[in-house]
């Protein structure tokens, strides 16, 4: 039927009385208390309101009265009936009741806020006839109650309001205190109606003697029918009314993105093909709705017979661009009088930053220097390719570590399509990092703890809640609008991830050329070819420029020295026992320190050009580890016995990737180096396991991980030691430029693969030579005025 | 042979001394020779040998750590640490009279400092403990550190 609004009355700020007759002036059907009425609100769907009456009989009513609340926060349906003028026309069921009053037996009615509305009528309907009730009614504050005067001056010493900003309302003590034989009839929000429920309960009534309407917008409402979904494959699902599109797709073994499944959060916003959508969600727009080609499948269901939705097997489509991001272009250059403001030596200057290395010296700026560090981290860091982490650390869909590239937070996630992605961890609202523990799994996307904004695992943004919001703003002009931003480039070398972050630079393969062979070496040690990360990192701090720690571990004139104190002592401590059979693991792990100058110079340095380089060419201190039964043989099974000879043979000691780590193959150890500062390094030391392989080797190498790189460790604490002495001794006025100059020929290039003695300093200058071809490969040079100053 | 709780805990108490005044002979003087000082590196670590660990010390590592200290080279004790361990009262939390075997738990803060530095951690020690030849002997020592899984500096002394 139709229904003329004729009257409206405001009770409360967001509270107003609508009076409707019927349309036609004919008569309106009768009802009775605790009846409601259906409207028609188009796209929005249908709601259902309680009919208000005061005076009891209400079989031949002139009018229908509603009291109803604007809910701020809700799917769109109060306000339309607020929005309605007197005069309009709304289509409207005849009244039906599914919270009728009991006919005989006294009544305890409880209300909470706007639940009041139906309790009015009972009570209405109780006075006249006369019989025992007590009416209650609940609100958050007096301000906010509607109908107050009204329902004091018309149920008086029955009623009884409780607000909770005056006193807690006892809800046992108001059922403790019912009349016999009380039926309860509660009505308000679903806490209240299960506290009521549960106290009740307890107090001894029985179900039939508890009554209850939920005041909210129900998902699933009465009326509703079962429809067909069809997918992009074709198939067709019946959807049930009591249940959801999301609920019979997944059931059906479909992979689904979803979040809040109320229709708030936006995460399963999904494409209409054809057929006519029943919006139930708060986060479409009126014109997104109004459309009709896109819906939120939790809580959408149809208005047709059948909806064709875009929806394939697999999770990739929707909203998202099906081809993986670019990472966003550059930031504007700023303007000329900024770039002067921000500029010291340095800066835009390439030239005087080549002449901080002159072959066989380098200036102490470049370890002391601010700006020199924040240089490095935008472009050295930026044009190199740097290592993030195993792919073993994120085996599954989902799962994340976080961890930095140089001075960049990045989040590394293996995505649906199996792949393992580098994300900068920043929200592209706010800022907000998207994960901070250092390792977890995601499920099927990212979603901001600040405001919900969900992406991908690939970064493409998902959802925003209350997407409208945005229209007609930048917000999608600009990367902010994308989402998480990848970093440039991301390569997986056998399982070891590599990030560029600048968009554009050196390809994977030119940039580490013959060093990969020593990646190839540590992982073909397992006779499966694989590894896996076992465990978590040593994590240390020194107190010193990276690059003093990424120098040591090609400098093979300081073990004798430094480590005297605990390889030296070892020796002695082994002699004095009188050499026993087996040697302590000390004497494997840590004695080699003090192998002497002879044996360095024997074991041979290897450079590759791009700063990567070697120790231990032709043997190394890991040469005389112990056989592991069974381990020879495993390896042959693969590889044959002369394949695993050769891999065997191989005993390189330190290789470092420059700038960001360092692995040692024979023992399936990597240390990655973290630029925090120019006087601060964050290390981590990770260890993987040889599939394959017996777990003593494991062990082992466990072993020596804690013995030399702990904060614990002997050998370590000698290391720091240094560092830190050296960051403080380069302070000083002196002298400005440190030694490189060991072996060093005056005639040196470093774009040849070359092996040489194994004390040489080559490979420190050879990783010079590369920071300053990545330091001012991207440099802008400033201005000539300037330059010429 | 069995020991009083009284005794253990004197025990406990006295053993952070000697580490707290240096005297490490004495104090490799309580050990057992297959014993180990374990201190894990991971929150819960079940497992010293095949994932990474602080420390997993046997008597030779040990021995080996305290000659260390007292030597002329040994160039990051130059100067020398100096460290400070405050216990709770230790928890037995098993107790074998029969075969003289105790295990004990208690919290403390271990303090290390060099120069101008000094470090505060939380650490929880869990003591095996073996009564031999009437004398309470260190049978394992598990230590851990309540932020295990942070990035330290140099920790040079025993917590």
């Amino acid at each position: 039927m139709k229904l003329t609004l004729t009257s409206t009355a405001n009770e409360t700020p967001t509270i107003r009385t609508l009076t409707f007759r019927d349309a036609s002036g004919g008569a309106l059907p009768g009802y009775a208390a605790g009846a409601h009425v259906t409207f028609d609100l188009g796209v929005l769907g249908t709601r259902s309101y309680s009919l208000v009456g005061w005076h009891g009989d209400a079989s031949a009513p002139e009018a229908y009265t509603f009291g109803i609340q604007c809910e701020a926060g809700g799917q769109g349906g109060s306000k339309a009936m607020h929005a309605l003028s007197v005069g309009d026309e709304v289509e409207a069921t005849a009244p039906k009741n599914d919270f009728a009053l009991n006919t005989a037996a006294p009544a305890l009615l409880i209300a909470g806020g706007i639940g009041i509305t139906p309790l009015i009528t009972m009570a209405g309907q109780l006075k006249s006839e006369g019989r025992a009730f007590q009416i209650h009614y609940t609100a958050r504050s007096r301000p906010i109650a509607a109908f107050l005067d009204r329902l004091n001056d018309s149920f008086g010493d029955s009623f009884h309001a409780h607000f909770d900003d005056e006193a807690m309302f006892d809800l046992a003590r108001v059922i403790a205190g019912r009349s016999d034989g009380a039926h309860l009839y509660v009505c308000g929000p679903r806490g209240m109606i299960e506290a009521a429920r549960e106290t009740a309960e307890a107090a001894g009534m029985a179900p039939d003697e508890i009554h209850f309407e939920l005041f909210a917008t129900p998902t699933r409402r009465e009326g509703d029918t079962a429809f067909e979904v069809e997918i992009n494959t074709g198939q067709v699902f019946t959807i049930p009314p009591d249940k959801t599109i999301i609920e019979v797709l997944e059931a059906e073994g479909l992979d689904l993105t979803y979040d809040c499944q109320r229709g708030d959060c936006g995460i399963c916003r999904t494409t209409v093909i054809s057929g006519v959508p029943d919006h139930r969600d708060v986060v479409l727009s009126a014109d997104e709705k109004m459309g009709g080609h896109v819906m939120q499948i939790c809580v959408g269901r149809a208005r047709s017979e059948r909806l064709v939705l875009d929806i394939s097997p697999r999770q990739d489509r929707r909203t998202a661009p099906a081809t993986p991001r670019q990472a966003a272009p550059a930031a504007p250059a700023l303007p000329a009088q900024i770039t002067r403001a921000t500029m010291g030596r340095y800066t835009g200057n390439p030239q005087a930053v080549r002449a901080l290395f002159n072959g066989g010296q380098v200036h102490r700026d470049v370890y002391i220097d601010r700006e020199i560090f924040d240089l490095e981290m935008k472009h050295l860091w930026s044009n190199t390719w740097i290592f993030v982490g195993h792919d073993s650390q994120t085996p599954n869909k989902g799962d994340y570590i976080t961890t930095q590239v140089g001075n960049q937070p990045v989040i590394m996630v293996r995505h649906t399509d199996g792949e393992v992605y580098v994300l900068y961890n920043r929200c592209p609202h706010k800022g907000t990092k998207i994960a901070i523990d250092r390792e977890g799994n995601t499920g099927k996307f990212f979603r901001c703890p600040y405001h919900a904004w969900s992406f991908k695992t690939d970064g493409c943004l998902l959802a925003i809640p209350l997407r409208r919001g945005y229209d007609g703003t930048t917000l999608d002009d600009t990367p902010n609008g994308q989402g998480l931003t990848p970093v440039g480039a991301v390569k997986n070398y056998r399982g070891f991830v590599f990030a560029r972050l600048a968009p554009e630079g050196i390809g994977f393969e030119d940039f580490f050329g013959g060093s990969l062979s020593s990646f190839d070496n540590m992982v073909d040690r397992s006779p499966e070819g694989r590894l896996q990360v076992a465990g978590p990192p040593l994590r240390y701090i020194n107190n010193c420029n990276w690059k003093m720690l990424v120098e040591n571990q090609t400098d093979t004139c300081h073990p004798m020295v430094a480590h005297e104190s605990s390889a030296g002592t070892a020796v002695r401590l082994y002699e004095e026992m009188g050499n026993p059979e087996p040697r302590p693991p000390a004497m494997e792990i840590i004695a080699p320190f003090m192998s002497p100058y002879e044996f360095m110079e024997g074991m041979g340095i290897r450079t590759w050009p791009n700063g990567h380089g070697h120790t231990g060419v032709n043997m190394s201190i890991h040469s005389d580890y112990s056989a592991i039964p069974g381990y020879f043989e495993a390896m042959s099974k693969t590889y044959g016995a002369d394949g695993a000879k050769a891999i065997l043979d191989e005993n390189r000691h330190n290789t470092v990737y420059f700038p960001s780590i360092m692995i040692k193959g024979p023992i399936q150890q990597l240390r990655n180096f973290i630029p925090l500062g120019p006087d601060k390094t964050l290390i981590e030391s990770w260890i993987y396991r040889l599939v394959g392989a017996p777990n003593e080797l494991l062990a082992r190498t466990a072993m020596y991980n804690r013995m030399i790189n702990a904060s614990t460790s002997m050998v370590g604490h000698d290391d720091a030691e240094m560092y830190e002495r050296a960051q403080e001794g380069l302070h000083t006025q002196g002298l400005d430029w440190v030694d490189l100059n060991r072996l060093y020929s005056g005639a040196e290039t470093y774009d040849e693969e070359r092996v040489e003695n194994g004390t040489t300093e080559r490979q420190m200058r050879n990783q010079f030579d590369a920071w300053v071809k990545f330091m001012t490969v991207s440099m802008e040079p400033a201005a000539p005025v300037e330059a010429a100053q | 042979m069995s020991a009083t709780p009284d005794q253990i805990i004197d025990f406990l108490y006295a053993e952070a001394r000697m580490l707290d005044e240096a005297l490490y002979a004495d104090w490799l003087d309580l050990w057992l020779p297959d014993g180990h000082y374990w201190m894990p590196l991971d929150f819960k670590q079940t497992d010293p040998h095949l994932v990474t660990s602080f420390l997993y010390e046997d008597f030779f590592m040990l021995k080996l750590r305290i000659e260390r200290l007292n030597g002329a080279r040994t160039f990051s004790q130059k100067p020398k640490s100096r460290c400070l361990h405050v216990l709770n009262r230790p928890f037995i939390d098993d107790a074998d009279d029969a075969a003289g075997r105790y295990k004990t738990v208690t919290a403390m803060h271990y303090l290390e400092t060099r120069l101008d530095d000094q470090m505060l951690l939380g650490v929880t020690a869990t003591h095996d403990l073996a009564v031999v030849d009437g004398a309470i002997r260190i049978a394992n020592k598990r230590v851990d550190l309540l932020n295990c899984d942070a990035a330290f500096p140099n920790i040079q002394l025993l917590p």
